[in-house]
């Protein structure tokens, strides 16, 4: 026991411990310590194998909702207070509310467990060993199993988008510009993406950034149902296994993941907006 | 127009029976707060209305019972009643939901009048530390924390409450900043009032309507995010709520065909969760009539 303890530097006062966390993650390869769960690998090479999973997961499920909640808001904006208008405001607000893992839940139950549709689990079929969601190869296999969790991702989370994007639509068509366009004698598709959606479309660029905090955590639970290979999968199973330096490294690689991807969403919002500088 | 709408403004500030009133009239509203009202008398006289108790034992009924006349929305795999684990969860899943609204709202409100107030050092220092919790992905930090502080409720309750204190800060802020700057506060400050004075008998009464507002959607996003702790096993699994009903459904249900023990919780987390929506949606309706428009 006190070997152990000795082993994984237990035996040290804690600020010894967390001075030397601390300076060990600023090495490369980052050094988070030896996972308990997959004694002796290291947290970090852990976590590398899952992360590319849930990248894929996140970036591709980002992608198409940002593209369906736009279309959505740019139709329901462009006739407000229509029937297709207060349906869709009304079914995405109801979504809204709809916890990720429960819809997940529901979506396996009914196209993997009853009309077996799809895989019940996994990222890829027995047999396949793909090692990164962009093997080629298996490429069909990969998004068969990825399919139900990513449509579980889009329906719970194109609603934020479709809302926003709508009232902004509903603003940017009161311009005059757009009055102008019209009489200009521009097609109405012409007026609406061409000009409307293209000025509504800014705010969505801040939106994917502050939202994907939001997806990663929904992520994680839908990795959870659908026992994906990914690091929500991987965090359930630190949790489970009371697994603490491969939690922390988890939490530090996904907030590092996010803020990232909200520095880069602020730099690209400069480049299509050129009042904006930083 | 301008005139009208500001005059009603100022007379909502200062009368809260007729502000309440006017968001009453909203149809939203009244749906949100008849839903709410189903599930309090529910939740209140739980032990009167519901036909069994949730952890009784022996359970009441077989293993994965469907929905009949004797279990109205079947049976788990203990042979436990559902009805009355919906009845007895809702408790637990509204009464995390209002607490850790009333803290994060208390806690956020503070933090944010006092960096709007004051501004300078004691802005940065304070809105700083708000991006950081707000930046950070919500999930893995209440699951850190909870992993460290051990599955309770009342670890729920502290985690979900550091996770939604940030938002209303932001919000309570920069409204802070606009009402700092007004006519009125300038006038309290002539006559010698004291900031204690100005935050509590000015800034305060009118930032009550946008703290509302907030803390209604505080409590949907409370009570998702317990269902979501609960789930995964973080919260306090032998307390029966709608939460760690999906926990065990997750691990039982499915595989035997006992869809009525998923749907119940599911459905009423949507339920209250959208009706503190359309609440919170019918406070900002009376209180920014720039949004009528839309």
């Amino acid at each position: 026991m006190a070997a152990l303890r000795q082993r994984f530097g237990l035996d040290q006062p804690v600020w010894i411990q967390f001075t030397l966390y601390l300076a060990n993650t600023l090495s490369w390869p980052p050094n988070f310590g030896v996972s308990y769960l997959f004694y002796p690998t290291p947290v970090f090479t852990a976590i590398m194998q899952y992360l590319p999973w849930t990248l894929f997961l996140v970036g591709v499920s980002t992608v198409i909702t940002a593209i369906v909640g736009i279309l959505l808001g740019v139709w329901s904006g462009s006739r407000p207070g229509s029937k297709f208008d207060t349906a869709t405001m009304s079914i995405s607000m109801l979504l809204w509310t709809m916890p990720f893992f429960w819809l997940g839940i529901i979506l396996l139950w009914i196209f993997a467990i009853t009309l077996h549709w799809f895989p019940v689990s996994g990222a890829a079929s027995a047999g396949i060993t793909a090692s990164n969601p962009l093997d080629i190869t298996d490429s069909g296999d990969i998004l068969w199993h990825a399919f139900l969790p990513m449509m579980t991702l889009v329906i719970a989370s194109y609603a934020g988008y479709s809302l926003i994007m709508r009232n902004t639509m509903v603003g940017e068509l009161s311009q005059d510009y757009i009055l102008m366009a019209r009489a200009k004698g521009l097609r109405e598709r012409t007026v609406l993406f061409g000009h409307a959606a293209r000025n509504a479309m800014l705010p969505m660029i801040t939106l994917i950034g502050l939202n994907l905090g939001y997806v990663v955590s929904g992520a994680l639970l839908v990795e959870i149902v659908f026992s994906y290979p990914g690091v929500g999968y991987l965090t359930y199973r630190a949790v489970l296994a009371h697994d603490y330096p491969l939690l922390q490294g988890l939490f530090f690689i996904l907030s590092l993941t996010v803020v990232a991807a909200n520095y880069i969403a602020d730099l690209f919002y400069a480049f299509l907006d050129p009042r904006i500088k930083y | 127009m301008q005139v009208t709408t500001q005059k009603k403004l100022r007379a909502l500030a200062s009368h809260w029976p007729s502000a309440i009133s006017e968001v009453l009239r909203h149809r939203r509203a009244q749906v949100g707060f008849g839903i709410i009202a189903f599930f309090t008398i529910l939740a209140v006289a739980a032990p009167a209305i519901s036909p069994y108790s949730p952890y009784a034992f022996p359970a009441p009924g077989v293993p994965y019972a469907s929905p009949g006349p004797r279990f109205p929305l079947g049976t788990d795999y203990l042979g436990e009643d559902i009805l009355s684990e919906i009845i007895y969860g809702g408790r637990v899943s509204i009464a995390v939901g209002l607490i850790v609204a009333l803290l994060a709202s208390l806690v956020g409100t503070v933090v944010g009048v006092l960096a709007g107030y004051y501004k300078r050092t004691i802005d940065e220092v304070l809105m700083r530390g708000t991006d950081i919790v707000l930046i950070l992905p919500s999930l893995p930090l209440m699951i850190i924390l909870a992993a460290y502080l051990g599955p309770s409720l009342q670890t729920v309750i502290l985690v979900l409450t550091v996770t939604s204190w940030p938002a209303v800060a932001r919000v309570v802020r920069s409204q802070t900043l606009s009402l700092r700057e007004r006519p009125f506060t300038d006038s309290a400050r002539v006559v010698g009032a004291s900031d204690f004075r100005i935050i509590t008998k000015l800034l305060l009464p009118n930032l009550a309507s946008i703290i509302a507002a907030n803390a209604v959607l505080v409590v949907t996003s409370a009570i998702v995010g317990e269902a979501a702790l609960d789930f995964i096993g973080l919260g306090d699994i032998t307390v029966v709520s709608w939460g760690t009903m999906l926990y065990w459904a997750q691990a039982y249900a499915l595989f035997n065909g006992a869809w009525w023990w998923v749907i119940a919780p599911g459905l009423c987390i949507i339920l209250v969760g959208l009706a503190f929506v359309l609440i919170s949606v019918s406070i900002e309706d009376v209180f920014n009539p720039k949004l009528r428009s839309l």
